[in-house]
């Protein structure tokens, strides 16, 4: 060994106990100056969504010397990946946004802290809107809130103004009213309606709406356990279903939510029972694209209601800094911050809060006059809305193994009867929520 | 014997013990660093998943127990599964000997001279250079029955194939999907065989000449022996990519409609990621690893024959 390595390892057997001391300070100097951290985890990754976080983070750490919050953006498709391996080592996040099914299951595996004492803070449940009803419902086990409820919109008929006034019928409000519009409204290479049996989301909002039009469900909303799917109601529904779809164009059955999107905006589809959300991708479609649709409820039958898409607002029991992240919480729900973020996309965004339904600033924001017919209806419709397959916490589940979507393809491109199709169905759903 | 190889009478037998002890050791030294790295990112996983698959692991729940083979006899159990390992073979089949064919044709056809052929050798390598998520897209919108490309076109070549749902029909999605990998995947095969295509030793081809024989016969009798044993690794080593492929099948049909194009990895995925059962998941892995050891075995038998008949 040479001197000068000698030298060298001397030298830095010295500096070893310097650096820990320094180290060890700045830790206490930390810990002293009170410096809390949160981590906060964020599943809606659109840039103007991430943008209106970040800004209310700032004003947060602002008016709260000494927490800072720690945003972290994870996409939808990993996120309940990242929650469940974060409950297994131990690693998660003081807070974030999940969604009324997502929440249900993780507050099974007793990840989540109760939220009743946020709401409180809130003014309590009459904070909460009437159209927000069902959706804190859902929110809710034994009358304890495990989830804050955030925004919601639901599934609705759209359809094309022009193509509707063409055929002179007025807007279908039943489902003899649908069917028979479908059928007038195809020809000279338009499709009356768009229904697709793909194995995707899109497949399942429509058909589970159509579902709750008819009075049929998945399980019970009392236990969630009791299997419904398999009731005359949703085989009356599958072979309605397969009616519409003979007026649909014959891709469709391979449609996903980017293509039906797409679908849309050629003109030569004249209805289509998707959710609210679609007014994004309209409008990305061109200036005028967006006037040309009209909404309304999903036609009834024997029933009322449609899918809900949701989002709500949780904190973990491993949280380190509970408080802090319930604080933060309660910041993002207050007025003037909710409002922001509800105007990123007010077709999609829909205010649980009656306070923020009456605030002006969202009330007469132009974001909000572009689609407020849009917006009334799905006000109209939240009542009745509901998630599928909750309350029983497997219910994020079925959503992403299309079990749903999967029995509609069966009867619709593989001509098996509703009525096995729907036994079999329900005999996964049966599989999948009794697995531990 | 070489002269290297034989002992050294003058050396007694415990030095030359020593000398060679020293000799494996250094080697076994030099190689952990890479022995550790393959153990950190290939051997632990591999156990980890054999490891999982014996068990009712969820990611719904943090307590699992050892349950045995129980995973697997419930997969082969189920009736969907047979009939996805015949799907992923039949995929990785008609993939493999299309990719190979169309190469070989591409590449004979640039083994021309001709004006223009470095452009065509860029052009036809394209579309394996293009990512597989817009290949996917480029194809799906290509192929749209409302607003597609290939529907506007059909409309006048063929008007009854103008509106065919080349995804979402049960008897077309698989095909379609074979024939875009096909698409995808024979530039490279074309690349690999032209390269041995250049090998091919002109003497012999003009003495078949010479002999009479006609393209076919040059192509039949001196091109193909030639290229056998390039060939054959092309195929094994398609064969290992094909039926390991997810991406393109879950781009574009997500191996629907109604599992027509679901394979094994793509349903490794959904059971895993979707259906949250890290045991079962593990087990259908597994049984992909069965499949592709196999290939593996013959892949590495045929280099080792090859390269014994080089040397």
């Amino acid at each position: 060994m040479s001197i000068s390595h000698c030298k060298q390892n001397r030298s830095t057997a010295l500096a070893h106990p310097l650096v820990l001391a320094l180290i060890v300070m700045t830790a206490s100097a930390f810990k002293a100056s009170g410096q809390v951290t949160i981590d906060f985890w964020n599943p809606d990754t659109g840039e103007a969504v991430v943008k209106v976080l970040q800004q209310d983070i700032q004003r947060f750490e602002k008016e709260h010397s000494g927490v800072k919050v720690n945003l972290v953006n994870i996409p939808w498709s990993d996120i309940f990946t990242k929650w469940q391996t974060g409950i297994q080592s131990g690693n998660l996040p003081d807070a974030g946004i999940a969604s009324a099914a997502f929440g249900a299951s993780l507050n099974a595996q007793g990840a989540l802290e109760p939220m009743d004492d946020v709401i409180k803070e809130m003014g309590g449940e009459s904070a909460f809107a009437p159209s927000a009803k069902s959706f804190v419902e859902m929110c809710k086990k034994n009358g304890s809130f495990f989830d804050l409820p955030y925004v919601h919109n639901c599934v609705v008929l759209w359809y094309k103004k022009d193509l509707l006034k063409k055929v002179g019928l007025p807007v279908p409000q039943t489902w003899d009213e649908l069917l028979a519009a479908a059928k007038a409204l195809t020809n000279d290479g338009v499709y009356g309606i768009l229904m697709t049996s793909s194995k995707s989301d899109v497949t399942q909002h429509t058909f589970y709406s159509l579902m709750l039009s008819n009075g049929a469900d998945i399980v019970d909303r009392e236990t969630g356990q009791k299997v419904l799917f398999d009731s005359p109601a949703t085989v009356e529904t599958l072979k309605f279903y397969k009616e519409l779809a003979q007026y649909s164009p014959p891709g469709a059955g391979g449609y996903d939510r980017s293509e039906a999107q797409a679908a849309m905006t050629t003109g030569k589809i004249a209805m289509f029972i998707y959710g609210s959300w679609l007014s994004g991708a309209l409008t990305e479609a061109g200036p005028d694209v967006l006037a040309q649709f009209g909404v309304a409820p999903v036609p009834h039958n024997k029933g009322k209601g449609s899918f809900m898409g949701n989002l709500t607002l949780v904190a973990f029991k491993a949280a380190k800094h509970k408080t802090e992240a319930k604080m933060f919480l309660e910041y993002l729900m207050k007025n003037e911050n909710y409002v922001r973020y509800l105007l990123t996309d007010p077709s999609s965004y829909g205010p649980v809060t009656e306070g923020a339904i009456k605030d002006p600033t969202y009330s007469n924001s132009p974001q909000v006059k572009d689609v407020r017919d849009v917006i009334d209806v799905v006000k109209a419709q939240l009542p009745n809305a509901w998630v599928y397959g909750m309350p029983n916490p497997h219910a994020g589940e079925l959503e992403g193994l299309n079990v749903i979507a999967d029995v509609v393809g069966r009867v619709v491109l593989e001509n098996v009867s509703p009525d096995q199709a729907a036994k079999d169905g329900a005999a996964k759903i049966q599989e999948i929520i009794t697995k531990k | 014997m070489s002269i290297a190889a034989s002992p050294s009478p003058s050396i007694p037998r415990r030095l030359r013990k020593i000398a060679g002890l020293e000799e494996n050791t250094v080697g076994y030294l030099l190689i952990m660093p890479t022995l550790g790295v393959l153990a950190l990112l290939i051997f632990l996983p591999l156990l980890s998943v054999v490891w999982d698959s014996l068990h009712n692991k969820t990611f719904l729940s943090t307590s699992y127990k050892f349950i045995g083979l129980d995973n697997y006899r419930a997969l082969f159990a189920s009736p969907g599964i047979w009939a996805i390992v015949i799907r992923s073979l039949i995929w990785t089949l008609f993939s493999v000997v299309l990719q190979v064919n169309v190469g070989l044709v591409m590449a004979l056809f640039l083994n021309q001279v001709f004006l223009g052929r470095a452009f065509f050798r860029g052009l036809f390598l394209l579309p394996w250079v293009i990512p597989v998520v817009v290949v996917a897209v480029i194809w799906k919108w290509i192929l749209n029955d409302l607003y597609g490309v290939a529907s506007d076109v059909l409309t006048y070549v063929f008007p009854p194939w103008a509106h065919l749902a080349w995804f979402s029909d049960p008897m077309l999605a698989l095909p379609t999907l074979i024939a875009i990998n096909v698409w995808r995947g024979s530039p490279f095969t074309m690349v690999i065989l032209l390269a041995g295509l250049q090998t091919v030793p002109r003497d012999q081809l003009e003495a078949a000449r010479i002999d009479g024989a006609n393209n076919i016969q040059q192509f039949r009798h001196v091109t193909i022996p030639h290229l056998r044993k390039i060939l054959l690794i092309v195929m094994l080593v398609f064969a290992l990519f094909n039926f390991d492929n997810f991406d393109l099948i879950y781009l574009t049909t997500q191996g629907g409609p109604l599992d027509r194009t679901m394979t094994l990895p793509v349903k490794t995925y959904e059971v895993a990621f979707k259906g949250l059962q890290v045991g079962e998941s593990s087990a259908l892995a597994v049984i992909m690893l069965f499949f592709l050891a196999i290939l593996s075995i013959i892949y590495l038998h045929l280099v080792r024959i090859t390269s014994d008949t080089r040397t």
